[in-house]
This record gives C-alpha cells, sequence and structure tokens, in this order.
C-alpha cells in the first residue's frame, strides 16, 4: 500500500509539472468546466419554471444533486478520465505490453497514471459549490448524515470510473479504437437528471445493472430521506461491481494479444 | 469543364469521402452498438425530462406542442446536430498538426481542408440516412406531418449548417498552429452549438434576451432554425433568409479558415510539437 502511496505522489509530481508546460489548456479545461456547469444550472433555471417540482425535487435538492455531480466529474476527469480516453487506443495497437510487464497492479497504472492537473481548479470550484448548495437546503442534516453523504459521494467516483471501464472493456474482443466510448457519454447524461423522472423499467436498470443512478441520485436522496433498504442496495451493488470489473480485468488480459490490430 | 471540375467536385473529394465511410463502418458491431445507443439515450432522456413536466403541470400541451411535437423536436435535433457536430469528433486537424503529420498534405496537389471537409461529410452521410429512416418510422408510427416538400426545403439548410459546423472546428482546429491544445475549446464550441442551436432546450423556452444574443451568432441557424423549416412547430424565419444567413457565415468562416491556415503555414515547423 506504502509503495503505491510514493508512486501516486510521483504521478502526482509529473503531472503538475507537464501541466505546467501547457498553461493554455489549464487555463481553457477550468472555463470549459465552467461553461458547462453554468450550462447545466440554466437548463434547470428553465426547467424549474416550467415545473417547479420537477420530479418531486425542490430547487434547493436538485442545486446540491447538480452539485454532487459536478464533484464526482470533476475528480473524475482529474484521477481517472485522461487515462481511460487514450484505453482503446493503446489496446488497439498493442501499446500496453510495457505496462503489463511493471511490477505493480496494471489496472492501476493504467488507469491512474496521469492525472490531469488542469482539472484541479475544478475541483477546488465544486467542492466549494456542492458545500454552498449543502448550506442552502432548508432541512436539517445531521452529521452522521453528511458523512456519509460524503463517502457515498466517493463510493459514486469509484462507480462512475468503473462503469467508463466496463464501457471500454470490450475492446479486448472487438479491437476496434473506441470501444463504447461515445455509449458511455451519452449514457452519462443521465446522470444529469434525477432517477425519479425515470419510468420504473428505466429506475431499475440505472439501479441493478448499469447503477448510473447510484453514483449520485441515490446518496442525495438518502440524505433527504434516508432508507436502510436504499443502503443496502447501493452498497450491494457497489461490491458486486468492483469484483466484477477485476474479474473482467482479467478475463480480459487473457483475451489481450499484444498484436497490433 | 476542366476548370469546373476542379472548383465544384473531384474524384479526390470522393476518395476522402469513401475512405472516411469505410473507416467508419470498419468495427460494425461498434458502430451499430454505439449508433443504436446514442439514439435510444437521446430519446430516453428528452422523453423521461418532457414527461414529468407535462405531468407536474397536468397540461396536454405547451407554447402549442404537444407532447408528441416536443419528443419530435428532441428526436431531429439530435440528427441534425449529430451532422453539424460530427467533424468535432472526426476532425482531426489539430492531432495532424501537433505530430507533424499535414507535411503530406502540404506535397500532393490538395486543397487540405477540401479534404477534411469531404472526409467528415461520411458522418454526415450516414446521420442523414438515419434521420430519413427515422422521420418515416416516426411517420408510420405516431403519423407527423413532415411532407415531401418541406423535406426538400430542409435538406439545403442541414447542408449548409454541417458545412458550418465543419468551418466553425476547422478554424478552431487551426489554433493549433500557435496553441498547445484546442479539445478544450472544442468542447467549448460543442456546449455553445448545443445550447444555442436548441438541443438543451427549444429557444422559445429562453429568456429574449439570451434569444436576441443567439441571433447575432452562428449556432440558432445551425439547428434550431433548420429544424423549424422542417417540423414547422414554430415560426421561423423564411427559408430564404435563413438560407441567406448561412451562406454568410460560411463565406465569413471559409475566409477566416484561409486566413488561418496561410498564416499557420508560416508558422508550422513540419515536425509537430
Amino acid at each position: 500500500m506504502k509503495r503505491y502511496i510514493i508512486l501516486y505522489t510521483h504521478f502526482l509530481r509529473f503531472s503538475f509539472s507537464k501541466a505546467l508546460h501547457f498553461r493554455v489548456d489549464f487555463f481553457f479545461r477550468f472555463i470549459m468546466d465552467m461553461i458547462y456547469y453554468a450550462v447545466l444550472l440554466y437548463f434547470y433555471d428553465v426547467i424549474y419554471e416550467q415545473a417547479p417540482n420537477f420530479g418531486g425535487w425542490s430547487k434547493e435538492q436538485i442545486r446540491l444533486f447538480l452539485a454532487s455531480y459536478f464533484l464526482i466529474d470533476a475528480l473524475d476527469m482529474s484521477i481517472f478520465a485522461n487515462n481511460l480516453w487514450m484505453f482503446p487506443v493503446n489496446v488497439n495497437k498493442g501499446d500496453l505490453d510495457i505496462h503489463l510487464t511493471r511490477p505493480i497492479n496494471s489496472l492501476f497504472f493504467l488507469s491512474t497514471k496521469e492525472f490531469a492537473a488542469s482539472s484541479f481548479l475544478n475541483i477546488l470550484f465544486t467542492l466549494s459549490f456542492t458545500i454552498y448548495a449543502f448550506h442552502l437546503i432548508p432541512q436539517k442534516v445531521t452529521f452522521a448524515a453528511t458523512v456519509l453523504f460524503a463517502l457515498l459521494i466517493l463510493n459514486g467516483l469509484f462507480l462512475f470510473y468503473i462503469i467508463h471501464l466496463l464501457f471500454l472493456l470490450p475492446v479486448f474482443w472487438t479491437q476496434g479504437t473506441r470501444g463504447f466510448e461515445e455509449l458511455y457519454h451519452v449514457s452519462t447524461k443521465l446522470l444529469q437528471n434525477p432517477e425519479q423522472i425515470y419510468a420504473s423499467p428505466l429506475r431499475f436498470v440505472l439501479k441493478f445493472f448499469i447503477p448510473l443512478a447510484l453514483i449520485n441520485s441515490v446518496p442525495v436522496q438518502l440524505l433527504f430521506d434516508f432508507q436502510w433498504k436504499n443502503l443496502g442496495v447501493l452498497i450491494l451493488i457497489s461490491l458486486i461491481c468492483y469484483t466484477a470489473v477485476l474479474k473482467l480485468w482479467k478475463l480480459s488480459l487473457q483475451k489481450y494479444q499484444s498484436a497490433s490490430s | 469543364m476542366k476548370k469546373q471540375k476542379k472548383y465544384f467536385l473531384n474524384a479526390i473529394d470522393l476518395v476522402a469521402f469513401n475512405m472516411e465511410l469505410k473507416k467508419i463502418l470498419s468495427y460494425p458491431l461498434e458502430f451499430w452498438a454505439n449508433t443504436l445507443g446514442l439514439i435510444l439515450v437521446n430519446i430516453l432522456i428528452p422523453y423521461c425530462i418532457w414527461q414529468a413536466i407535462f405531468k407536474a403541470r397536468n397540461i396536454t400541451e405547451m407554447y402549442n406542442l404537444s407532447f408528441n411535437q416536443f419528443i419530435f423536436y428532441f428526436l431531429c435535433c439530435y440528427f441534425v446536430s449529430a451532422s453539424v457536430l460530427g467533424a468535432m469528433s472526426k476532425g482531426s486537424i489539430s492531432q495532424e498538426i501537433y505530430q507533424g503529420n499535414i507535411n503530406k498534405f502540404i506535397i500532393y496537389p490538395i486543397q487540405y481542408l477540401r479534404f477534411k471537409f469531404f472526409n467528415s461529410l461520411a458522418y454526415s452521410f450516414i446521420i442523414l440516412i438515419e434521420l430519413i429512416i427515422t422521420i418515416c418510422v416516426h411517420k408510420l408510427i405516431f403519423g407527423n406531418q413532415i411532407t415531401i416538400l418541406a423535406f426538400i426545403e430542409f435538406l439545403p439548410t442541414l447542408i449548409l449548417s454541417t458545412t458550418i459546423g465543419f468551418l466553425l472546428v476547422a478554424n478552431l482546429e487551426l489554433l493549433s498552429f500557435w496553441v498547445d491544445s484546442v479539445w478544450n475549446l472544442q468542447v467549448i464550441l460543442r456546449l455553445f452549438i448545443q445550447m444555442g442551436g436548441g438541443l438543451f432546450l427549444p429557444l422559445f423556452l429562453m429568456s429574449e434576451s439570451i434569444r436576441h444574443f443567439l441571433y447575432f451568432t452562428p449556432f440558432p441557424y445551425l439547428i434550431y432554425y433548420p429544424i423549424g423549416i422542417l417540423t414547422k412547430f414554430y415560426s421561423v424565419i423564411p427559408l430564404h433568409h435563413l438560407l441567406i444567413i448561412q451562406l454568410f457565415w460560411i463565406g465569413f468562416l471559409l475566409l477566416l479558415a484561409q486566413s488561418l491556415w496561410k498564416k499557420g503555414l508560416k508558422q508550422y515547423s513540419g515536425i509537430g510539437i
């Protein structure tokens, strides 16, 4: 474990030093995300003008829901996304070899070697926005509920990463250059809305098969309406996902041919 | 005759088009899964959002549009935006500049941007076929009011908006001659096109001031107005006005692209960065 922490601090050091060479990227990445957040907030402003009780969520609740989504997205963009973008191409060209021969967990290395330092400012911003949105909710929230919420958001981040990976791993079989990347990106749009607005069959899919609802919708919901059943489902499905991705990774490596396609 | 071939359509254009088409279809499983998934999710999300709004307000019509018309609007939006934004994901101009791969295009007797444009048309062509199939299926099931005449009027607006989309992206990617990363700018442009074009929200739902500002940008003429011409769901400017505005933006962006290309080449080292 200590070895991995030391390794990750090296990754961070390299990434920050690299980011300083690309200052334009640093600046525009922040602007890009700010515009993205503004567009979504404006979208919901217009929606709430039309329906003040959209999906049974108040405006304050939806603000916290969006803030938590922004935070998870910023964390994912910083820690995992940059590494996963090139993943299908690396598999397609047979470039994984060098990573597989290193004396560390290959999945850890491939998923975390590049920290997007240019997104770091976004983490700070979205964290502040989440705290702000948290303070605006009219209901009283206990300390325990706050801690649980923070833990579930962290769990949401790992689920977000795992789902992304699950959309990419089929590339070992299809031998393509994209995997189901586009499908993943469009699916993540489902995250931008509370699960209550979806029809029952889709909600079932989003909880049990592609657990996008467990990333931020259920954690925010648990904050306002705690139910052991929902928490149990969230923990159980998360554990299944963690196990499934590790098994699938091993299976994928057996399928890996090293040869360029 | 020779002169006309050079300036209108030549064999290289078709090669560029065919090459990209083959590339897109080279991994059929990925292609079909992504295509069908994109259509499904892009129908599902607006369907659920607007169903929740119609339910919450207990209404059957909003701004003179029924629920089905709203969904059909967003369905058309998806296809038109995919055609317009198609160039975004396929366009590799910046990568070629960064890796020094445009050398061959400088040596060959090929107009680089023209080659890339025909490259990007391949994806838009697939989208057009998908749109036609969707309109026909929708007409059979829900009986929409789209006429052949409306579609014929819509077609040139779609071609022009696809061209504007390509030129917007191309101009941005040509900045790679000077800037070390442009993908962030591409995402910003994509967001502006989606929001200003009416993909997230129809423009008639936006505030007056935002709408007024958008009229001075190319964005509403890319998605919102062409769909208005096709569906006649809301009032839009006359067709000839739309075509003139679209041609104006094409002319402006083309001049800008040519200027950036010429200046960029002077800056270009040939070895990438």
